[in-house]
This record gives structure tokens, sequence and C-alpha cells, in this order.
């Protein structure tokens, strides 16, 4: 692959990196503020025993948030790409086994706006779409844009010394 | 491989921190939820579902024999034809519908029930009013009835039914 190419790839990831970052803080936010509503919409989905409900409604919101911000800021960028790339592929296996099931439950990602969307074929679609952005970050990105940027110099003058 | 685990340990580390801050906050919450639920939850939202909700042929689940299907139409109309599996129950104001189709709607769970009337909406809405105020949640009504089932092609059944 050419240098040029890389570079482009490598600007590519910054928008792509920081949208992703404010859809999970979007994401996170309402959940945050509401955990027993988003503990119910888990509960909807009827997968999880009910033990586990309330402990992922209290932790993946914030997992979601600390994530969406160092995507946004760039700091250990390709762990926080990893880590959404892994609560994509959950929230795709969920909804897939929801749709599989016929359930008719809103998808829970966001707040009011799609609370009474029910879950599509669209929506695994866009998620997929997300999946794959997260996936280019995690590939592509090599931290120059962000907060890593100063740990590669740390790294780079290491080396050198 | 340094480099994968790396990537990984970063994102354990901070899966773990913002772990702590939920804990630290749900800890300082008055209104903190239970790290287990002490009861099961009522799997619908009453504030989309209490009411019922109008569903169109094609957003019907592709597996019907799951739901309870409900003919508000007349007797005679139910056994020219009607929806596959579908019970007879002609809307009477007058009339609750009977305890036990009320008592099987409420077990099967929200969204399992299914109403239809003609062609126009009123009548499976109407039937499907008397079953939410009985307290079951998340019926549906067929939007446009028995004839928008069969302007869209889907089979249908003639003779009596329960």
């Amino acid at each position: 692959m050419s240098a040029r190419i890389r570079r482009w790839l490598i600007a590519l990831a910054l928008p792509l990196r920081v949208y992703l970052g404010m859809l999970f803080i979007l994401a996170s936010l309402n959940d945050i503020a509401a955990p027993h509503d988003f503990a119910v919409i888990i509960a909807t989905y009827d997968i999880l025993p009910l033990s586990w409900i309330n402990a992922l409604a209290l932790l993946l919101p914030w997992v979601e948030l600390v994530f969406g911000l160092t995507l946004i800021v760039g700091f250990w960028t390709r762990a926080a790409a990893l880590a959404v790339i892994g609560m994509m592929i959950m929230f795709i296996v969920a909804l897939a086994l929801a749709l599989a099931k016929d359930l008719q439950v809103s998808c829970g990602c966001f707040a009011a706006q799609d609370a009474v969307e029910k879950i599509t074929a669209a929506t695994l679609v866009r998620d997929l779409l997300w999946l794959a952005a997260a996936s280019f970050v995690l590939i592509v990105d090599d931290g120059r844009f962000g907060l890593d940027r100063f740990a590669r110099f740390s790294r780079a003058e290491e080396r050198a010394a | 491989m340094r480099l994968v685990f790396r990537i990984v340990g970063q994102a354990l580390a901070l899966s773990a921190f913002a772990c702590v801050i939920a804990a630290v906050v749900n800890a300082t919450r008055a209104s903190g939820l239970p790290w287990v639920a002490r009861a099961p939850y009522e799997i619908y939202n009453e504030s989309v579902t209490r009411e019922p909700e109008a569903v169109r042929v094609s957003r019907l689940p592709s597996r019907m024999d799951r739901l309870i299907i409900i003919d508000a139409r007349r007797a005679a109309a139910f056994e020219r034809g009607h929806l596959p599996g579908a019970r007879s129950l002609p809307f009477d104001p007058s009339v609750a519908p009977p305890a036990e189709l009320l008592a099987e709607a409420k077990a099967a769970g929200p969204n399992r029930v299914l109403v239809y009337g003609r062609a126009r909406d009123e009548l499976g809405l109407m039937l499907a009013f008397r079953f939410a105020e009985a307290g079951c949640f998340g019926v549906r009504y067929l939007r446009g009835g028995f004839a928008a089932w069969v302007a869209a092609g889907r089979p249908t059944e003639k003779g009596g039914g329960s």
C-alpha cells in the first residue's frame, strides 16, 4: 500500500473515530440517568438470566461512556476500538436473537427517539456498519491524531535512547 | 503479538475503570439499582404498549401459530373465511371477553394477541381495547382487518372455530 493511500486511510479513521465516540456517549447518557429503564429493556430481550440484568444495566452505559470519550480524544484508541467492536458484536447477537424470536421490542440504543421504533433488519444492518467502522479504526488508526501521539513520541524517544 | 496484548490489556484496564466509576456512582445514588434484581421484570414498556397498537399485515411475524388470533366479526363472516388459527369472538360492547380467553391472553405475555375486524379498524380496535382494559398488554389489532389480510394474498381458512 502506498504511503499516500495509507495517509488518506488514517485521515479517514479520525472522523469515523469521533463519530463512533459521540454515538456511544449519546447512547450511554440516558442509560446512566435511568438504569432501571435500561434494565427493563435488557430484560425485554429475554436473553440473559435475571441475576445478570441489573449488573449489565449498571456497568454497560459507563463502559460505553468511557470508550466513547477515549475514542474522541484519541487515548488508547485501538483499545477503545476493540472494546467498541466487542460491544457491537454483543448488540448484533442480541438483535439477531430478538429478530429470530419475532420480539416486538425497541432497540434501546438511544433515548426517546427510537423508544417506539421496533427493531428490524435495518437495525441490524446499521449495527453491522458501525461494527465495520470500528474495525476500520482498529486496523488503520495509528494514534497520530489524538493523545496517543504523545505516547508514540515517548516510545520513539525511549527507543532512540 | 506484543501489540495485541497491549491493546487487550488497555481495553481491560479502561473497562475496569468504567466499572469502578459505575459502582461508585450507583452506591452514592439515592435511587441506586440493586446489583441483582429482586424480582423478574415485566418485560414490556407500559408507555408504549398499554394501549392496543395497530399492525400492518406486512409487519406480522412469520410464525403466526404463536399468536392468539381473535376475529371480532360476526360468526357468519368468520365461517366464510378467517385467518388461520383464529377464534371467533364477535364484538359486543355489552359482553366482556370470556374469562378463560382473557386468562390465556395474559399468560401468553405481551404482543401475543392479535385482533382483527372487517376492513375498517374500529371493530378490531374496540375488541382490542376490551382486552387491554382487562389487563392484557401489547394487544395488537390488524390495520385494514380481514380485507387487508386477503388483499395481501395471505391464506385463509373456512368453517367454524372456537
